[in-house]
């Protein structure tokens, strides 16, 4: 047997009724074991040598020194930032808010990445929905629901759905 | 699959009864057992004879290894045990008792000594590390990339093929020609 049949051995790429007598030459030659033996620590070699290489990145990474640390940028900043933010996302909404008389699918429209068919939009936007029910009619139905079902449910001793809800009510603009 | 078949082969003559095929399982893996006990156990010395252990435990127990696993998976979970009850023993430690003599197994410890390299080739010297290092740095480009997606990378001949957009036939032979041209350079150490 050669060698290259070692080495195709060792890794397992020799046709299968190959095996047996290869593993027989080589269980029954000196030589033939120690060049096994060789190859195989040469890959044992290459291997550790990778995997050396991994930790040596890793230890790279550590030895990275922290940028340093700003007293200027104190947790407090980070919360600052958040607050910021906040305004800017209310701000934001507060001037995308819909003039009166736009319609909710006219919002939509303007939002939405495809635009809608015309004649889907056109048939849909009807009139204004606040056009339809009175601004603050909504709260002094609810709040009227709200007192009426308190009053009852006290008179006929039913609990209250939510019992830890102590002030139920709108004032009415 | 690759060098699995490989180990299947040889388990599968071991568990027949033949010794001489646990001898090239002993060759293949005695580095990577010795390297992985040394994470445990500082001493070479130590390590040596923790890896010389794990190999008779393994070679006693591998009539019932059914190949679930892969021989190396099953054989590093050995090793490991083995360093760890080392470890537990050293704070107790038993009197000193000969391997051999409290086995009356069917492997002989001289035998398996005669498997296991020098502890001076086991531990990897620096010199045939470096060596071997320094092989593969000068070989030409399409050998050492041959071999370094076989043994690193992992990759069968087929995929290695693909990658180097070459017939099956030339990976074999490139990455033969990469370990001849190593073992040309450590041969003499290791002979020494």
């Amino acid at each position: 047997m050669n060698n290259e049949e070692i080495s195709a051995l060792m890794d397992g790429e020799v046709g299968a009724d190959e095996f047996a007598p290869l593993i027989d030459s080589v269980s029954g030659d000196v030589n033939a074991r120690r060049s096994w033996a060789r190859y195989h620590l040469i890959g044992d070699a290459l291997r550790a040598e990778e995997s050396s290489s991994s930790t040596h990145s890793a230890q790279v990474v550590e030895l990275i020194p922290e940028r340093p640390r700003s007293r200027v940028f104190s947790p407090l900043t980070g919360l600052a930032i958040a607050a910021s933010v906040a305004v800017l996302a209310v701000t934001f909404v507060l001037q995308s808010d819909p003039s009166p008389g736009t319609t909710g699918f006219e919002v939509a429209e303007q939002l939405s990445p495809r635009p809608l068919a015309p004649a889907a939009v056109s048939s849909l936007a009807v009139a204004p929905a606040r056009d339809v029910i009175p601004a603050g009619a909504y709260d002094q139905r609810l709040n009227g629901y709200l007192v009426n079902f308190n009053e009852q449910r006290a008179r006929v001793g039913v609990p209250g759905v939510h019992p830890y809800v102590r002030i139920i009510g709108f004032e009415a603009e | 699959m690759g060098d699995k078949l490989t180990d299947m082969e040889l388990v599968k003559r071991v568990q027949q009864g033949e010794k001489a095929a646990f001898d090239l399982l002993v060759l293949k893996y005695q580095h990577r057992i010795v390297k992985l006990v040394s994470r445990y156990v500082r001493e070479p010395t130590d390590a040596l004879d923790i890896t010389q252990e794990t190999f008779l435990k393994a070679y006693r127990a591998l009539g019932n290894f059914r190949g679930d696993s892969a021989f190396y998976t099953w054989i590093y979970r050995i090793a490991i045990n083995t360093a760890k009850n080392y470890l537990v023993s050293l704070s107790r430690r038993p009197p000193e008792v000969d391997l051999d003599a409290r086995d009356g197994d069917s492997i002989d410890l001289e035998g398996l000594q005669r498997s296991l390299d020098t502890p001076e080739r086991l531990l990897l010297t620096e010199e045939i590390r470096e060596t071997i290092l320094d092989a593969i740095n000068k070989l030409p480009d399409d050998l050492r990339e041959a071999i370094t997606l076989r043994e690193v990378d992992g990759m069968s001949y087929d995929e290695i093929a693909t990658v180097m957009d070459c017939p099956i036939g030339t990976v074999r032979s490139r990455i033969f020609r990469a370990r001849d041209a190593i073992d040309q350079r450590i041969n003499p150490l290791m002979e020494n």
